[in-house]
């Protein structure tokens, strides 16, 4: 049978673009918070999140760190400059290849197994805690990056790039952020590079996913936001070893997406039935 | 008469502060010569209160009192909306209230469909009203108030038609829509309640008006875009992602003819009522 060509529709850029802006403004107001900051990998989600972000709040009020690893591509630190420069913001640029050898130095155990990924988690976690430590002395929220495509396959690493304060991406695939990015005029080398977590060298999201966003998209977006069975989209003509692969990293990954559980031993208990929003300050 | 649809952003859980947003929409719209100003559902809340709902929720004479006094002339009517504690329970209730040295309560309407569904919970934290209010505002002008999911069901709007008082010059549906859908011209929900407004000015007559709630509470995003539609079915729309009042004029006598003329509920369709109600 032919393959069915699942189609994930344009988004409405401009209208999106002023939603996130909104976002972000209104989460900074209401916290008092002096602005934000974010990790600026030379990547296309960073690079959007940061030009939403100054439509938001100004290039004053965010702030880039540049957080490269010795074995980071020169063309990531190049392209991060290029989108801080053309935004204005401020940046620092933080080595972390002695802080992420020396953990892995002191910190880890039975380094003969999985090195290569441990070691990205490491980097990962170390860039957070660069962000978090900037934003506690700054008064500043950390913005995440993470994008609805990665959320959904679990793509990221826990307490490292999946934590945030508040993340305006999170709720777009990996194709919106393109149609975002082409929108707000992101940089040309920013818009045609492979999409790559940079962790070793000529590593690409795709070929460590084994599949294409520009495929993976429309089947999340039907699975997820019109939840059409697995099994109907299958019949239908959809790639099978594709839906099968992104309706199990729905439900696989979930742990990825909650806050730590807790056992639940009194009547109310945080993260089951304690339930205040965030924007709950008095 | 001319009516304020007012979309207001406010602080999450904290009523005083929001009541001196309103104070400060109130003295705008009654600039513009505004006789009623007309907020979104929990205007004076927030949205997002899950169990802070209980903890600041109290009974409609607080809200009043709110309003006492101060610049607002007697002559001006407000429609606020907040959680209304009853002796036994909770409501997402909606009041119009005669502003004056001493404001009065012209009736509330409790919401009567609590959306409990995909990011709504609102039947953990409120107990449904069980009644649709006919209310009238001081110069005779009838209204009935359909808070936000009250809107999207059908009998409601055919109740009020087969009611003995008959249909209201207004409806008034107070909404706290979070936006979503994006793929379109405008967010997809917001469209949605243009429709439903322009239907029910062209299928019952009346002139209906949208506050819509505008702000981001964590995750929600209210876009505003508040809505107004006349007896004809002329539509305005306020903007999206600002603070802005909506003034439009209505003429009561005007809309009793359109309304005579709709005649929605027909002896025939009565009896097909009763039949499927059995």
């Amino acid at each position: 049978m032919a393959e069915k060509h699942l189609v994930l529709p344009p988004l409405n850029a401009p209208l999106t673009v002023e939603a996130l802006t909104f976002f972000i403004r209104r989460a900074v107001e209401r916290g008092g918070f002096q602005g934000v900051v974010l990790g600026l990998s030379g990547g296309i989600d960073s690079a959007l999140a940061a030009a939403i972000a100054v439509k938001a709040l100004g290039p004053k009020q965010v702030t880039g760190l540049i957080l490269p690893y010795r074995t980071s591509s020169p063309a990531s630190l190049r392209d991060a400059r290029a989108v801080a420069r053309a935004l204005r913001i401020t940046t620092h640029t933080l080595d972390i290849s002695a802080a992420v050898d020396g953990a892995a130095e002191h910190l880890m155990l039975n380094r003969d197994t999985a090195y290569r990924a441990r070691l990205g988690n490491i980097m990962a976690r170390m860039r957070m805690i660069a962000l978090f430590d900037f934003s506690f002395h700054t008064r500043t929220l950390v913005l995440g990056t993470s994008n609805k495509s990665e959320i959904a396959l679990g793509y990221a690493t826990l307490f490292g790039d999946s934590a945030s304060a508040i993340n305006p991406l999170g709720d777009l695939y990996k194709s919106d952020v393109y149609t975002l990015a082409r929108h707000v005029g992101l940089p040309k080398a920013v818009l045609e590079k492979a999409p790559s977590a940079d962790l070793w060298e000529g590593q690409t999201d795709e070929e460590e996913i084994g599949f294409r966003y520009a495929d993976l998209d429309p089947v999340l977006y039907h699975l997820l936001d019109l939840r059409v069975p697995p099994e109907t989209l299958s019949t239908a003509g959809a790639d099978e070893r594709l839906v099968s692969f992104a309706s199990k990293k729905i439900l696989t990954m979930h742990y990825k997406r909650k806050i730590p559980i807790i056992a639940k031993i009194e009547r109310r208990t945080f993260g089951v039935d304690v339930l205040y929003a965030k924007d709950i300050l008095t | 008469m001319r009516i304020a649809v007012v979309q207001n952003d406010c602080m999450l859980g904290e009523m005083a502060t929001n009541a001196r947003i309103h104070h400060r929409h109130i003295e705008q719209a009654v600039k513009k010569g505004a006789d009623v100003v007309l907020f979104p559902e929990l205007s004076l809340s927030g949205y997002l209160l899950e169990d802070r709902v209980k903890e600041i929720a109290c009974p409609p004479r607080e809200i009043v009192r709110l309003f006492d006094g101060g610049a607002l002339s007697g002559e001006i009517v407000v429609g606020v909306g907040f959680p209304e504690r009853s002796r036994t329970a909770v409501y997402n209730s909606y009041a119009l209230i005669r502003c004056g040295e001493h404001a009065e309560l012209i009736g509330i309407q409790r919401k009567i469909n609590l959306p409990t569904y995909g990011m709504f919970d609102e039947s953990r934290h409120f107990r449904a009203g069980t009644d649709l209010k006919h209310m009238t505002l001081p110069d005779g002008v009838s209204v009935a108030v359909l808070i936000c999911e009250d809107a999207w069901h059908p009998a409601l709007p055919v109740a009020l038609a087969a009611s003995p008082e008959g249909l209201p010059h207004l409806f008034i549906v107070p909404a706290a829509s979070p936006s979503r859908g994006y793929r379109g011209k405008r967010p997809s929900n917001l469209e949605g309640w243009e429709h439903i407004a322009e239907h029910f000015s062209r299928v019952y007559g009346v002139a209906v008006l949208v506050p819509q709630r505008v702000g981001v509470e964590d995750s929600l995003i209210f876009a505003g875009g508040s809505c107004a539609v006349d007896h004809h079915g002329t539509r305005s729309r306020a903007p999206l992602f600002r603070e802005a009042v909506l003034v439009i004029e209505i003429d009561p006598d005007l809309i009793s003819r359109t309304v005579a003329k709709t005649a929605v509920v027909s002896p025939l369709d009565r009896d097909i009522m009763r039949r499927s109600l059995g």
